[in-house]
C-alpha cells in the first residue's frame, strides 16, 4: 500500500502585475533550483532529482536517478553546450537540441526553458499566453505548450513549482521544491 | 579473492534485512547537497522495499519479477522488469548478490579482525560503468554505511540506523498497489 497523501494546497500567492512580475524576474539572472524532473517519451520514462544553476547565460543541470544511478550533467552557454553522462563520457556540441536529443533522448531548447522555468515568454520568439491571477498560466511558444500547474512563494518572489512542458509525444514535467536566489 | 569472501560472508548472514536510512547525495561541482530519510526493508533473492521522506518522496518495490518506482510528486510510477534492475550494484549489494557483483566490480578490503568494523571497497572492472568507486562500511558484521560515486563525481552516501538482521517479514510487504491517479509507464523487456 502507499503511504503518501497529496498535501493540501498552499495558500496562492499574490502577484499585484504581470509587468511587476516580468521586472522582477528579469533581474533574477543568478539562481539555483532543486526538485525532480519526470520524462516521458516513447523512447524513454523515467525520473530523476534535478539541480540547476544558472549563472547569467551560463548553466550546470544535473539529473541523478534513485541510489546515486544514472547521473547526467549538462553545462552550457550560448553557442555550446556539454552533456556528460555517468559511464558514458562527454559530448559535446554547437546546438543543445541536438546534441540532448542524441545522448539523453530527449531535449529541449535550452535557451528558452531558462526563461520558461521562471513562468516568463522566452525573448525574441511569438507566443500565445493564458494568464491567471497576474500570472502565466499556459503558454505556446517554439511548437512546445507549457502549464503552469504550480506557483510558491520564494522570498520576495513568486515562482512555478510544478511545470508541464510538451511538444509532440514528449512530456517532461518539472516539480521544483526549491529555489535559491544567488545575489 | 578474501576480500570477496569475507563481503558474502556478512551479507550471506541474513534473509531478510530492514533499516531507516539518511541519504546525502552531493556533486563536486555546485557543492550542492540534497539529504533524504527513509527505511528501506530487504528479503532475498531478489525483494525490496525502498522508501524515501519528503521532500523527496520515492518508493522503489522489487516483488521479485518488476521494479516499480512511484514519484508522488510526478504522480508517476515506472514498472521495469526485474533482471535489468537488479543488475544495478545497489541493488545487487541490497540483496547480498556477490557472484553478480563480482562480475562488475573488483572488491578489496574487509581485512580488519573478524567481527570489527570492515571497509570494503568496490571498483569497477570496465569504463563503462556508471560508478567510478562503491564503499561499504560495516559496523560490526551489520552494515551502516553505503557510498556510491558515478563518473561525473556525484557522490551518494546512505548511512543506516536501527538495523534488523532476519525480522518477521509481512508477506505483502514487497507488494505494489498502484495509487490512485498515478500514471503507469511499462517498460517493456529492454
Amino acid at each position: 500500500c502507499s503511504s503518501f497523501t497529496t498535501s493540501e494546497q498552499p495558500p496562492i500567492p499574490q502577484i499585484n502585475s504581470w509587468n511587476d512580475h516580468q521586472q522582477q524576474m528579469a533581474l533574477l539572472t543568478h539562481w539555483e533550483l532543486s526538485g525532480k524532473i519526470g520524462i516521458r517519451s516513447p523512447q524513454d520514462n523515467q525520473s530523476a532529482n534535478l539541480f540547476w544553476q544558472q549563472q547569467d547565460q551560463k548553466y550546470v543541470i544535473e539529473m541523478t536517478g534513485p541510489l546515486g544511478q544514472g547521473g547526467a550533467r549538462i553545462t552550457g552557454q550560448p553557442g555550446h553546450i556539454q552533456v556528460s553522462i555517468a559511464g558514458e563520457g562527454d559530448f559535446q556540441a554547437g546546438s543543445p537540441e541536438a546534441l540532448l536529443q542524441d545522448t539523453l533522448g530527449w531535449s529541449v531548447p535550452v535557451e528558452q526553458f531558462q526563461w520558461w522555468v521562471r513562468g516568463l515568454p522566452a525573448p525574441d520568439s511569438s507566443f500565445q499566453q493564458q494568464m491567471n491571477n497576474n500570472r502565466l498560466d499556459e503558454l505556446m511558444q517554439d511548437g512546445w505548450h507549457v502549464r503552469y500547474l504550480r506557483y510558491k512563494q520564494h522570498d520576495i518572489y513568486t515562482l512555478p513549482s510544478k511545470i508541464r512542458l510538451s511538444r509532440d509525444a514528449l512530456s517532461i514535467t518539472l516539480i521544483i521544491k526549491e529555489w535559491t536566489p544567488l545575489h | 579473492g578474501p576480500s570477496d569472501e569475507k563481503l558474502k560472508g556478512l551479507l550471506d548472514g541474513y534473509n531478510t534485512f530492514s533499516a531507516d536510512f539518511s541519504q546525502i547525495a552531493s556533486a563536486d561541482q555546485g557543492g550542492r547537497v540534497q539529504e533524504n530519510s527513509g527505511s528501506l526493508t530487504v528479503a532475498k533473492p531478489n525483494k525490496f522495499r525502498w522508501i524515501s521522506n519528503e521532500p523527496y518522496p520515492q518508493e522503489i518495490v522489487g516483488d521479485g519479477t518488476y521494479i516499480w518506482v512511484f514519484d508522488p510528486d510526478l504522480e508517476q510510477v515506472t514498472r521495469k522488469p526485474s533482471q535489468n534492475g537488479t543488475s544495478s550494484a545497489p541493488a545487487l549489494i541490497l540483496n547480498g548478490q556477490i557472484d553478480e557483483l563480482r562480475e562488475q566490480f573488483s572488491i578489496s578490503g574487509g581485512g580488519a579482525a573478524d567481527g570489527s568494523d570492515q571497509l570494503f571497497e568496490l571498483l569497477p572492472l570496465s569504463d563503462q560503468n556508471t560508478f567510478k568507486r562503491i564503499r561499504l562500511f560495516f559496523a560490526g558484521d551489520v552494515i551502516s554505511e553505503l557510498m556510491l560515486e558515478d563518473t561525473l563525481g556525484q557522490r551518494t552516501t546512505i548511512v543506516f540506523a536501527n538495523q534488523q538482521i532476519n525480522p518477521e517479514m509481512d508477506p505483502e510487504e514487497f507488494e505494489f498497489e498502484l495509487p490512485e491517479g498515478a500514471d503507469l509507464i511499462l517498460e517493456s523487456e529492454l
